[in-house]
């Protein structure tokens, strides 16, 4: 009997262990594809893409041969992306949604366009709408380039030192990137590195494959950007919006300094789906734009769109107080400004560990240093994401630490294979623009 | 957003409700065992429980299954609450799912499994 009852035990262990396992099986492709303006090469954790926009094609073209690449190097690119889409839209939305990217098309860069159009091209969904058939249609890739756009945001937090405050004198930024990474792992399997290349300028995107716009970036006159979402709870719509990672990767581009990249995006003109930050850092200092366009600010007073630096002053109730450095979670914190944060736990028990974290490395603060408060967890693992606090917590899915000055850049992507987060998060040095191959 | 205090506060009571029951079945069985109790079809009425019984905790099995869609947004995965929380939410569906179990294999055993001795005949 006894021995009955331990066998039964042990089986239903195993039965809970194969049904629990969080391993994920990876499918891979080509470890290193090249044709006439684009190579990709698997780098254990992520890809290396380089897109060379002087290799003399068209941007559609590009956007097919990119396309091609990804399918060389992650066969089943289609399905991952196709699956990741239907697990952030119901059946309900997701025709909706579609409506929303077709609503944002219009004020597009067209070579954005084409690049997307090219892409639409090597893959196999032509331009029948279905959801969860296991291949990407045009408007699908339309949409997962537009989903912080019209379909979710992004969570995250940014922050930076400069002059004094850091170790090097100069700016060393750090962001997280909490977003869900669907429940197959779709987002961390396609994790990338994609410089773009162009004739007079360089720019680095930390992404994913397929994805053009900018979540994180830089350019090779050292400015380096970061989005963050800060939803205010204005109602929602898509009419005449533009996409703010794409406008990022246009600002990137086309501007020299974080003046100018900062100004273009606060632009009032360009009208955005949702509030947003955006984290922008040089070598020698950092700012945070916090760019609400929808909602009111106090007194009902009208929106602000405007530049926050460490002598700011914040809403009542909220402080900061360290010289050379600014931070930002999910939230507003300009005085006057729409206030998302004091009701919001999750931005505001954030904030507080950041705040905390940062001054308990002193005056002198260093990258690894900086990479510890972002790495900040108050329990053994990353707790979740809305109430406990972690910067480093379960949703997040890369973490970045740039140094603009040295173009030093340091980044945490989650296993690909592995959907809960590790304890102890890896950083990987990562070269760019060449680096190991001299100036 | 939920607190988590308040969903560990009903994790802990499903866990204490159904340790009770999981006692009170052992207690059943070991009945069931020793040939005190045993299995009564009751015809038509047994149908009716059973399948009354069944629509009652697949009915509530549904709604805690697309709990999410009612935190969040219709369609919302599962893998995506764990990793948003807040953290006692999984702790208090478990327990839930655990104590809406437990509750209906009591309820069924104790209803089709009835005494021997000690019944009237018609019970018999």
């Amino acid at each position: 009997m006894l021995k009955r009852m331990l066998g039964g035990i042990v089986a239903l262990v195993l039965i809970f262990q194969v049904g629990c396992s969080k391993e994920i099986a990876v499918v891979t492709g080509e470890s290193s594809y090249q044709e006439k303006g684009v190579s990709i090469t698997d780098k254990g954790n992520y890809f290396d893409v380089v897109l060379d926009y002087t290799a003399g094609l068209t941007r559609r073209q590009m956007g097919e041969a990119f396309g091609r690449a990804i399918l060389k190097a992650v066969p089943n690119y289609e399905a991952l992306i196709d699956s990741y889409i239907a697990e952030n839209l119901s059946t309900y939305e997701y025709p909706y949604s579609l409506l929303r990217a077709e609503d944002v098309m219009p004020q597009m860069n067209e070579d954005y366009k084409e690049e997307i159009e090219g892409l639409a091209d090597a893959f196999s969904g032509g331009k029948e709408n279905v959801r969860g058939d296991n291949k990407i249609s045009r408007d699908e890739i339309y949409l997962f380039n537009l989903f912080t756009d019209v379909v979710r945001g992004t969570q995250c937090c940014y922050l930076a030192v400069s002059g004094d405050r850091s170790s090097t004198g100069s700016t060393i930024a750090g962001r997280n990137l909490d977003w869900f990474g669907g429940q197959d792992n779709q987002l961390p399997i396609i994790q990338s590195i994609i410089t773009m290349r162009y004739t007079d300028k360089k720019l680095c995107s930390v992404g994913y494959l397929g994805y053009i716009g900018i979540l994180t970036g830089f350019n090779d006159d050292k400015v380096f950007a970061a989005i963050v979402d800060s939803q205010s709870g204005t109602p929602y719509s898509s009419l005449g919006i533009r996409s703010y990672a794409l406008d990022l990767r246009f600002a990137l581009e086309s501007t020299n300094t974080m003046e100018d990249a900062c100004e273009f995006m606060r632009d009032p003109s360009k009208l955005y789906g949702v509030n947003h930050i955006i984290g922008f850092s040089d070598p020698v200092k950092s700012v945070i734009l916090e760019n609400n366009f929808t909602g009111d600010g106090l007194d009902l007073k009208r929106v602000k769109r405007s530049v926050r630096t460490s002598e700011s002053a914040l809403n009542k109730g909220i402080s900061w107080g360290i010289d050379n450095a600014v931070g930002t979670v999910n939230s507003f914190l300009l005085y006057g400004n729409h206030d998302n944060h004091k009701p919001n736990k999750y931005n505001t028990k954030r904030w507080q560990n950041m705040k905390r974290e940062l001054l308990e490395k002193g005056e002198d603060v260093t990258a690894e240093e900086l990479k510890d408060v972002i790495s900040y967890k108050k329990g053994k693992s990353p707790g979740t994401f809305s109430d406990s606090g972690d910067l480093y917590n379960k949703m997040t899915v890369q973490m970045v630490v740039f140094e603009p000055e040295s173009l030093s850049l340091e980044v945490f992507f989650r296993p690909r294979n592995i959907i809960d987060n590790p304890e102890v998060p890896v950083f990987e040095k990562i070269p760019v623009f060449w680096q190991e191959d001299g100036p | 957003m939920i607190d988590s205090g308040i969903l560990y506060s009903i994790a802990a009571g499903c866990w204490a409700v159904a340790l009770l029951i999981a006692v009170l079945l052992v207690l059943l069985i070991s009945k069931i065992a020793g040939g005190k109790k045993r299995f009564k079809a009751k015809g038509i009425k047994g149908i009716i429980v059973f399948l009354i019984a069944t629509a009652v905790a697949g009915y509530c099995a549904y709604y805690i299954y697309h709990l999410p869609d009612t935190l969040y947004y219709y369609g919302t995965p599962w893998a995506m609450v764990e990793e948003i929380g807040p953290s006692g939410f999984m702790e208090a569906v478990m327990a839930l799912s655990v104590l809406i179990g437990a509750a209906y294999i009591y309820a069924m055993v104790k209803f089709y499994f009835v005494k021997i001795s000690g019944g009237t005949y018609k019970e018999r």
